[in-house]
């Protein structure tokens, strides 16, 4: 898990979390994988797209091939709400680096990986888009008071 | 946060040692449940769906 949901993880209370409309998962490129994921998420209920249209049939792996040779984005979302982009780039990372210092978090009983929170930070500072922006500012300001409070 | 749209936001010495700080404090030790997270954001979710316009 990358990008704002991932960031969320490391947040202490409420007033920590940003509302996001998708979790950002970063899959290595590799198709067979990625196919792995299209089908586990079309069998969960979701709906798989790419860009604003429908993922193509049939899943396959020349289809997956493909979407990784241009590492492009595809989506999977739910109709009760949950929306999960998996993206194949994370801005100034290659995915082993991202992956091998990865913290492993829980809920309940299922674990899930997410990227150091460092690592997320130092991706939006590269691709610097004004939620990007907004998104740095507000984690500055969080731990520069929190930090101050611990001290 | 930059001035202008055009000035680059500039991670500084202090926020990134600040960030490492905070992604090896207690609440985010590896093994740490966050089910409340997720529990946040799925009541936000169900609060903004079932929001009906009134006048």
């Amino acid at each position: 898990m990358i990008g704002v949901a991932g960031a969320n993880y490391y947040a202490r209370h409420g007033g920590q979390v940003f509302t996001t409309k998708d979790r950002d998962l970063f899959v290595p490129p590799d198709a067979p994988n990625l196919l792995s994921a299209w089908t586990a998420s079309r069998e969960s209920g979701y709906e798989l797209w790419s860009a604003d249209e429908p993922l193509g049939e049939p899943l396959d792996l020349w289809l997956a091939e493909r979407v990784v040779s241009r590492r492009a984005n595809t989506t999977a979302t739910h109709p009760a709400g949950v929306t999960i982009d998996f993206t194949l780039e994370m801005k100034g990372f290659d995915f082993e680096k991202v992956c091998s210092e990865r913290k492993i978090f829980r809920i309940g009983d299922v674990e899930i990986p997410v990227a150091r929170l460092s690592h997320i930070v130092a991706s939006k500072a590269k691709v610097d888009r004004p939620k990007d922006r907004l998104f740095l500012a507000t984690w500055e300001e969080a731990l520069r008071d929190l930090l101050k409070d611990e001290d | 946060m930059p001035e202008t749209k055009d000035e680059k936001y500039e991670l500084s010495e202090a926020f990134l040692r600040a960030i490492i700080r905070w992604e090896n404090a207690p609440h985010n030790q590896a093994g740490q449940d966050k089910s409340w997270v997720e529990e946040l954001e799925r009541a936000w979710r169900e609060h903004y769906r079932s929001v009906v316009r009134v006048r």
